[in-house]
């Protein structure tokens, strides 16, 4: 009710509010491997304090929006690195944080390890670096919240749409 | 060499004198320390010999090297050392390939089981008498040996259709797997059997309360990606096995493939928070197979920054410690000072973490005055902000009950486990290296060694407070006497090639005694390189830490022992 009695609706498309919802409140799962997980922990500190962007850790992937994935995956973690992916609610969008996340970085030819964790889970923003700095992961979590405003689909959403075409 | 250190080693020769089945010494061993050859029936008697008798307690090492020699095959090599004088022995067991076993030493210290799970994963050593011989960081369901020579290493690593095949859940392997590396689908972990037959689904003697709980790897309060199985007698938790290697990132082999100076990258991400401690027991390692000496100053810049990142991986701990009892702030207030001091690193070496900047013979790059006049303002106003820090936490009842009497370590236990670091010192183990055997600078500069006997989770945390502020001040120390001179030693070659054979040295870190051991044949790589991972075990004291307390106290009493995962794994 408003202030003189009139009711006051807002009208818009229920896209429209979910993609203004998503776009301002980004909730990544707190998932650390290695050396990116303590920059990953930075980010949320004192001096880069994500927490003003909307950007707040969530240590159930039932209750994320997001996964990063900072670190090495090898072939013990990779199924882990899959079920956690998975007990995330749609819509769910994946960080690859660090060069070993992005294709392996210096551990590449090791005959344990994940070259790429878009080989197990798609993938929506890669962000370089060994690690990378607080700034570049607030950066690629920006990056994901103004595509999330524009409309833009996820990586799992666009996979799904290939794969049926 | 010091007359000191002279007569530790005389000590030491004697100690392998007389022997059972033990011959004379041999120049092949790691250099600086005696060592033995003993054939692999009278290996046990050996080491009790030298537990017992002669006084070494403490099994430094334990690992095995691939056919250094010829006629192929691959020895074994154990560092013992006796905590006194910090004098070390190294024994040295062949196995022929045709037959790679040799009795396992879990009889006289519980923390070598875990170190011949890791021989066996890596390197297909089969222990005799070992209660649990299972691989311990690959997967149950990998094929092959990785660390021996003849592990085919190609230069792409995993293909992806491996790693299809990796993710089939059990039972669905399509896929009989007869090539090293690959792995067959995923299987369960190894067993787990703390209520024995009883356990079995269905029989009557089985307690309603009984359940064994999965912690990990994906646990917001696990450090890490840890895995650890806890067996729950209602709250109460009566057996716990940790599983780890959820990280395992094949440093070691991939140091054999590199280029000396290469491998010191890898090692600033092994032990990801405090990289210049490995960093430096490489470096000191290495310039003791090639002869070298770093310069005065250096010796210094090393002492400076061993310190200033043993704060910073304090203040890591710090913060989770906070975390773990439920407390957020102190996260927070940790985390400003830790990035004024990643500042000084960024100044330095480029890097906020990896840092890549001690050398054979020195450090990379001089210290501009500026940087360390800004690190000396610093370090002078620490204690003032480790007041605000602890002011949180130390006189917090809430924190204090949570911590009193959780998490007992007995002297017995640290070194039946082979634990060091802060861990052993909250239990009264009188022992630091930088005052024991110091290295770098640490002769010039005294260090107060940190102390404390309850051997609880509270005391872990004084003993690791009073680390920080010790740490600040022989930082502080280091810089004010910084000497004037090169930062690192005139004519050392780009490419190093030292002679071929072996060093072990250890440094303190922040965790404990991590000891880099390298292998040369002479090349331009290393044969071998094994880092002593303090992490590791101090890691698996966890069966004696986490018997009897609490499930929720399992978190607070694992989170004092600092585990970084890298490490563990490498």
């Amino acid at each position: 009710m408003g202030v003189d009695g009139e009711t006051k609706v807002l009208v818009a498309p229920l896209q429209q509010l979910m993609q203004w919802a998503r776009g301002r409140s980004m909730w990544p799962l707190t998932f650390g491997t290695a050396c990116c997980a303590i920059e990953m922990m930075t980010c949320g500190s004192a001096r880069y304090d994500t927490d003003r962007f909307g950007i707040f850790f969530r240590n159930s992937p039932r209750q994320a929006d997001c996964m990063i994935v900072a670190g090495t995956i090898n072939l013990k973690m990779a199924p882990r690195v899959k079920l956690l992916y998975e007990q995330m609610a749609a819509p769910k969008y994946v960080i690859a944080m660090g060069s070993c996340a992005v294709g392996g970085g210096p551990f590449a030819s090791g005959y344990n390890v994940v070259n790429g964790v878009d080989l197990i889970i798609p993938v929506d923003v890669y962000i370089p670096g060994c690690p990378p700095r607080p700034e570049s992961l607030i950066n690629g979590l920006l990056t994901l919240m103004e595509r999330n405003r524009c409309g833009e689909l996820s990586a799992a959403e666009r996979y799904a749409i290939e794969s049926r075409a | 060499m010091t007359p000191a250190a002279s007569g530790t080693l005389m000590t030491a020769i004697e100690a392998l004198e007389g022997l059972a089945g033990v011959t004379g010494t041999d120049p092949l061993g790691p250099g600086g320390m005696p060592c033995g050859v003993a054939a692999g029936a009278s290996l046990v008697s050996a080491a009790r010999a030298l537990k017992d008798e002669r006084g070494f307690s403490h099994l430094a090492m334990l690992t095995a090297v691939d056919g250094v020699e010829e006629s192929g095959g691959l020895e074994m090599v154990y560092v013992f050392k006796r905590r006194e004088d910090c004098a070390m022995v190294a024994l040295r067991v062949w196995l022929a390939n045709e037959d790679l076993r040799v009795p396992s030493l879990y009889t006289l210290w519980s923390g070598a089981g875990p170190l011949e799970r890791e021989v066996y994963d890596l390197f297909g050593v089969v222990f005799d008498g070992h209660p649990n011989l299972t691989r311990i960081v690959l997967r149950d369901d990998f094929v092959g040996h990785p660390l021996r020579k003849s592990f085919p290493m190609g230069e792409t690593g995993v293909s992806p259709e491996a790693v299809v095949i990796a993710m089939q859940g059990p039972g669905t392997a399509s896929h009989t797997a007869e090539t090293p590396g690959a792995v067959a689908g995923v299987t369960m972990p190894a067993a787990f059997d703390p209520f024995g037959a009883a356990a079995q689904p269905g029989d009557p003697a089985l307690h309603a309360d009984r359940l064994i709980l999965n912690m990990g790897p994906q646990h917001p309060s696990t450090h890490g990606v840890l895995h650890i199985y806890l067996a729950l007698e209602g709250e109460t938790v009566v057996a716990a096995q940790p599983t780890h290697g959820y990280l395992h990132r094949c440093i070691e082999k991939l140091c054999e493939k590199n280029a000396y100076k290469a491998c010191t990258p890898l090692l600033d991400r092994c032990d990801y928070v405090s990289g210049f401690n490995t960093e430096l027991a490489y470096m000191l390692a290495l310039e003791e197979l090639m002869g070298i000496e770093s310069t005065p100053k250096a010796d210094y810049l090393r002492v400076v920054f061993s310190e200033l990142v043993r704060i910073t991986s304090h203040h890591t701990w710090f913060a989770a410690v906070g975390f773990d009892t439920g407390a957020l702030t102190p996260f927070l207030y940790a985390f400003i000072d830790r990035e004024k001091i990643l500042d000084f690193f960024e100044t330095v070496s480029g890097a906020r973490m990896m840092f890549n900047y001690f050398r054979p013979g020195g450090v990379k790059d001089d210290i501009q005055p500026e940087a360390a006049a800004d690190m000396i303002r610093y370090l002078k106003t620490f204690d003032r902000q480790m007041d605000d820090c602890v002011s949180l936490l130390t006189d917090n009842e809430i924190f204090r009950v949570r911590m009193r009497g959780v998490g007992m370590l007995t002297r017995k236990d640290i070194a039946d486990y082979g634990v060091t670091g802060p861990l052993a010192r909250a239990s009264g183990y009188d022992h630091d290296l930088r005052r024991d055997a110091p290295y770098a600078a640490y002769d010039r500069i005294p260090v107060n060694v940190a102390l404390a006997q309850a051997g609880d989770t509270f005391d872990r945390y004084v003993v690791r407070i009073a680390e920080m502020r010790e740490s600040a001040r022989l930082a502080l120390a280091a810089l004010e006497g910084l000497p004037e001179g090169p930062h690192i030693t005139a004519g050392v070659p780009r490419t190093i090639r030292p002679p071929a054979g072996a060093a072990y040295r250890e440094v303190e870190s922040p965790r404990g005694e991590l000891g880099v051991y390298v292998v040369s044949d002479g090349s331009s790589s290393p044969w071998r390189l094994k880092v002593r991972s303090p992490a590791f075990s101090n890691l698996h004291v966890a069966p004696a830490l986490l018997k009897g307390c609490r499930v929720g106290d399992v978190i607070p009493a694992l989170g004092s022992v600092d585990v970084v995962m890298g490490e563990i794994d490498r």
